[in-house]
């Protein structure tokens, strides 16, 4: 099967295990990624409004859990900076809910891919709605906000912002989750996500979603936002990425074309193999800088994964290597500088953590769509709330961020 | 330092298109020379604008229309070498053969999806003397037609505000009234500021969350601060 043929998300089909070709269970994997403020922004002082998660924070993997996500930044979405640091949150413990509960003995990952398809988009959504509903009780919106919407917007935008407060927190989403038998991707909104083989060829688990121009997105915001939630699922036997790069849109948006964007998948490999992960980590904000300052002058935040076998010098590490159980977390103090990773022969990663029982994972199918709290009493019971899995909000850049 | 990876950076085109009325009506009472004058004095602030976010590549046209019409500036101009040539006034108002050719620009491609929401500036002091509403149903059925930052100044009394209206599709953005020379470069000059600067650096918002255009078309001047004195003020020519 020629990779683009696999890429299809349509038509890729969860393997059986047993039958198929040996799983790249083996493959050690590595993240690197980074979040800049957009040339723009800096020059009229706004703050990025990009977000970036990633678990464990060791960056090593499988499994390993990367989400990042793009705050509308418009007028009505003055919280938006918050809204995608929730947002990168909630999916990043949705996804490790869902290895939490993987079984030991997964025959078949059919069972993985609908409960992911039937539960995935509506858990994100919801939490995501949770917790901004959370964040508003603590911290309504202030006379200093609504009235500068009202000097922005007019008295109309102050109206539909009362009626539709998650207004002031939209953002886009895009996560991944990689494991030692299987990959899934999620999309709501702009954003690209390439797959690049081997050989350099680059590909894309979702084709480009022809209503995104001109700034407007899909987002969480809206009303029944999971529908918009695109979902690819692909086994790991068989062809398997060498590389996949994740990134919002102001990184595409700076290249002429998109012939140029997607040369920075088969160039990353490239580089990956002759100079190695940490010339990409030392290098990483700068290109990201200067991307954004020659094109788009948006946010940028790129997240990187890698199998350390393509990477020079590194196969051999990642043969032998452990990791620590933990999810990235970058503070406030911390964030004047681009933080890197450390690099991955300073680091050891073990085989996926122990997973759960299988009844988890079958409640995780049979629960309905509307009935989303079951799923969460399945958590609960185990003493597993996905809140917690999380643990925390990863938000790795070189600009000043928070979370309210 | 390894080297960049990727192709050729660039920052995103915006598309600037002014659509002007050269019917034969035009040429009374001095309006295309005051259009001429108007759309002149305009560049160099436009420059200015540009200069302010060099992340966006203005690019200007022009496209006139009389009997038929016929690109003024066919090929994107970059604002920092935009001449203009004066336009010559002769015919009738074919405008929606305009917005038919304003149409097929606007395709993908020739545009790319990365660009900025273009702005179409349609300048007219009569009604139209074609099919408008194919031109516009055409315009409006393509999605960066329907996402085109869209303005429309009146010239004088006789100009068909419904349809200047119809082609702006925004229930809170009027066609703007130019009753005066004086008002006409004043609102020249704000489509070529304000407007521009608000649509060369949009922020991404949610589609469909709110009524409003995706690119927040800044207040327009009133009649008083562009220099008119109201209905039927003495200072009136058009």
């Amino acid at each position: 099967m020629s990779p683009q043929t696999a890429m299809s998300p349509e038509t890729a089909k969860p393997q059986d295990i047993a039958s198929s070709q040996p799983p790249a269970v083996s493959l050690g994997w590595q993240f690197i990624g980074c979040s800049v403020r957009g040339a723009s922004h800096e020059r009229s002082c706004l703050p990025n409004q990009d977000a970036l998660y990633w678990a464990p924070e060791t960056g090593h993997g499988p499994p390993l859990i990367v989400a990042l996500a793009d705050g509308h930044g418009s007028a009505r979405s003055f919280r938006s900076h918050l809204g995608s640091s929730l947002a990168v949150r909630e999916m990043g413990g949705v996804l490790q809910a869902l290895i939490d509960f993987l079984p030991a003995d997964l025959e078949t990952l059919s069972v993985v891919k609908r409960a992911a398809e039937a539960r995935l988009p509506q858990e994100v959504v919801r939490r995501w709605q949770g917790a901004v509903e959370s964040h508003l009780a603590e911290h309504p919106f202030s006379e200093a906000e609504l009235t500068r919407l009202a000097e922005l917007k007019g008295d109309s935008a102050v109206r539909d912002l009362r009626a539709h407060s998650q207004l002031a927190y939209g953002t886009t989403l895009l996560g991944a989750l990689l494991t030692a038998e299987f990959l899934i991707f999620l999309q709501l909104g702009d954003g690209d996500i390439l797959l690049v083989s081997e050989t350099g060829e680059v590909t894309r688990p979702f084709s480009r979603d022809a209503r995104l121009i001109a700034n407007e997105t899909t987002s969480m915001c809206m009303a029944e936002a999971w529908r918009e939630v695109r979902l690819h699922f692909r086994a790991c036997a068989g062809w398997m990425p060498a590389l996949i790069l994740m990134a919002t849109d102001g990184y595409a948006n700076s290249f002429i074309d998109d012939d140029a964007f997607q040369k920075v998948g088969s160039d990353l490999l490239t580089i990956l193999r002759t100079d190695g992960a940490e010339a990409v980590e030392t290098n990483l904000a700068a290109w990201l800088r200067e991307a954004s300052e020659a094109g788009s002058g948006d946010d940028i935040t790129l997240g990187l994964l890698f199998r350390c076998d393509v990477v020079q010098g590194q196969a051999a590490d990642a043969a032998t290597a452990t990791s620590e159980d933990s999810v990235a977390v970058v503070e406030d103090g911390e964030a004047d500088q681009p933080v890197r990773l450390r690099s991955a022969a300073a680091i050891k990663h073990e085989a996926p953590r122990e997973p759960a029982k299988r009844s988890r994972l079958a409640y995780l199918v049979a629960a309905k769509p509307d009935e989303p709290d079951a799923v969460d009493g399945a958590l609960a019971d185990e003493g597993h709330g996905v809140s917690e899995a999380a643990g925390g909000v990863g938000k790795k850049t070189d600009e000043a961020s928070n979370v309210g | 330092m390894s080297r960049r990876p990727g192709g050729e950076l660039a920052t995103r085109p915006l598309h600037f298109i002014w659509i002007a009325d050269c019917s034969g009506s035009m040429k009374t009472d001095g309006k295309i020379q005051a259009l001429n004058v108007a759309i002149r004095e305009a560049i160099p602030h436009m420059q200015k604008v540009a200069l302010e976010n060099p992340n966006a590549q203005v690019l200007v046209r022009a496209l006139k229309f009389s009997t038929g019409a016929q690109w003024h500036v066919s090929q994107p101009t970059p604002v920092e070498v935009f001449r203009w040539e004066d336009l010559q006034a002769d015919g009738v108002t074919d405008m929606g053969k305009a917005l038919e050719m304003v149409t097929a620009q606007l395709k993908i491609p020739p545009m790319t999806d990365r660009a900025l929401p273009p702005v179409l500036v349609l300048i007219s002091d009569g009604q139209p003397t074609d099919s408008f509403e194919k031109g516009l149903r055409a315009l409006l059925d393509e999605p960066w037609g329907k996402k085109a930052v869209r303005i429309a100044i009146a010239i004088g009394s006789d100009a068909d505000y419904d349809v200047l209206q119809q082609f702006i599709a925004h229930p809170e953005i009027k066609p703007l009234q130019a009753n005066n020379p004086e008002s006409l470069v004043n609102y020249i000059k704000w489509v070529s500021t304000a407007v521009l600067k608000s649509a060369s650096s949009p922020a991404s918002q949610a589609t469909g969350a709110v009524a409003a255009s995706n690119v927040p078309v800044p207040q327009a001047p009133t009649a008083a601060a562009v220099g008119e004195s109201g209905p039927m003020a003495a200072d009136d020519v058009w």
